[in-house]
């Protein structure tokens, strides 16, 4: 618990958080919205094509979509690592960032599954099996909540 | 019911559920009509983002409102959002005195959404861009 408040109240945190330059706190919070579009945009184009919306696309070409899912996590790993350390205290004691950091392991585990099993396939079938689907359809609800609660988090601060 | 459509109606039902919980960091838990005027000294200045806090210790005395004795947590804005009404980091510092008008918290803890500080020249420092309907710029 000592290693995160000093992380909080680090001279970091107080230049980061104190900036009057809008390239600080600002961008970051931003770069941080922008990664979860592109990241939870692109598994929601994925999952929602599994549960057979626009079904005439063959699933195999949903495979660059992946790239764009690994480019906004990287963003919103880095930015929410920024964003973390500023706050750290607080967050490791806080139940809604742990709602919203299992959610988000789950969902990015079950795309991969789902990526595995209908997406990677060499024989190519016209429509996902009814397990991929299920998982297609948990992740949908698992980025919902995931952002619901990084919402949250502002709100229910202590 | 297609499945798509399921899930769907799964996600907005999981974020209404959500939606209804107590919110911080609005102005929902102030009391937004009220305006109370608070004399003290800043005990902690912390000029940051996503909003500038500071301490106002306020000592009983002759002229002091019984009511806002105490130390209080106030709550400003962005400092993008303070910095474009004229304050800086530099505006109070740790032992200063201040003069400042806010709309306490509903349930009656020491909080206070600072609305304006008053310099000891009498203008006013605006949190943001509000601005009460009579007031005559100084």
């Amino acid at each position: 618990m000592a290693f995160f408040h000093s992380l909080q109240n680090s001279a970091f945190t107080d230049w980061f958080l104190g900036s009057d330059s809008i390239w600080t706190y600002p961008t970051v919070l931003t770069l941080h919205t922008v990664g979860m579009a592109i990241l939870v945009g692109a598994s929601f184009v994925i999952n929602l094509r599994i549960l057979q919306v626009a079904g005439a696309i063959p699933l195999q070409r949903l495979q660059p979509l992946y790239r764009f899912v690994w480019i906004g996590f990287a963003v919103n790993l880095s930015s929410g690592l920024v964003l973390f350390v500023t706050e750290a205290a607080d967050r490791v004691v806080d139940p809604v960032f742990y709602v919203k950091i299992c959610s988000i392991v789950v969902a990015l585990s079950f795309g991969m599954v789902v990526k595995r099993n209908a997406i990677d396939r060499s024989d190519s079938q016209p429509a996902a099996s009814a397990r991929s689907r299920f998982l297609a359809a948990a992740s949908l609800a698992l980025w919902a909540v995931a952002i619901v609660s990084g919402r949250l988090m502002a709100y229910l601060k202590n | 019911m297609t499945i798509s459509r399921r899930v769907a109606l799964a996600i907005i039902g999981v974020a209404l559920a959500t939606g209804s919980l107590a919110a911080h960091h609005s102005f929902a838990m102030f009391d937004m009509e009220k305006n109370v005027e608070y004399s003290g000294l800043i005990t902690e200045w912390k000029w940051q983002n996503p909003h500038v806090h500071f301490n106002v210790l306020v000592k009983p005395g002759a002229s002091v409102a019984p009511n806002t004795v105490g130390t209080w947590d106030v709550e400003g804005g962005s400092i993008n959002i303070m910095s474009r009404q004229g304050w800086t980091r530099a505006s109070y510092k740790i032992g200063d005195s201040i003069r400042l008008v806010g709309h306490p918290m509903k349930d009656g803890s020491k909080g206070i959404s600072l609305f304006y500080a008053i310099r000891p020249d009498g203008s006013r420092l605006y949190h943001d861009i509000a601005r009460p309907k009579d007031d005559v710029k100084k």
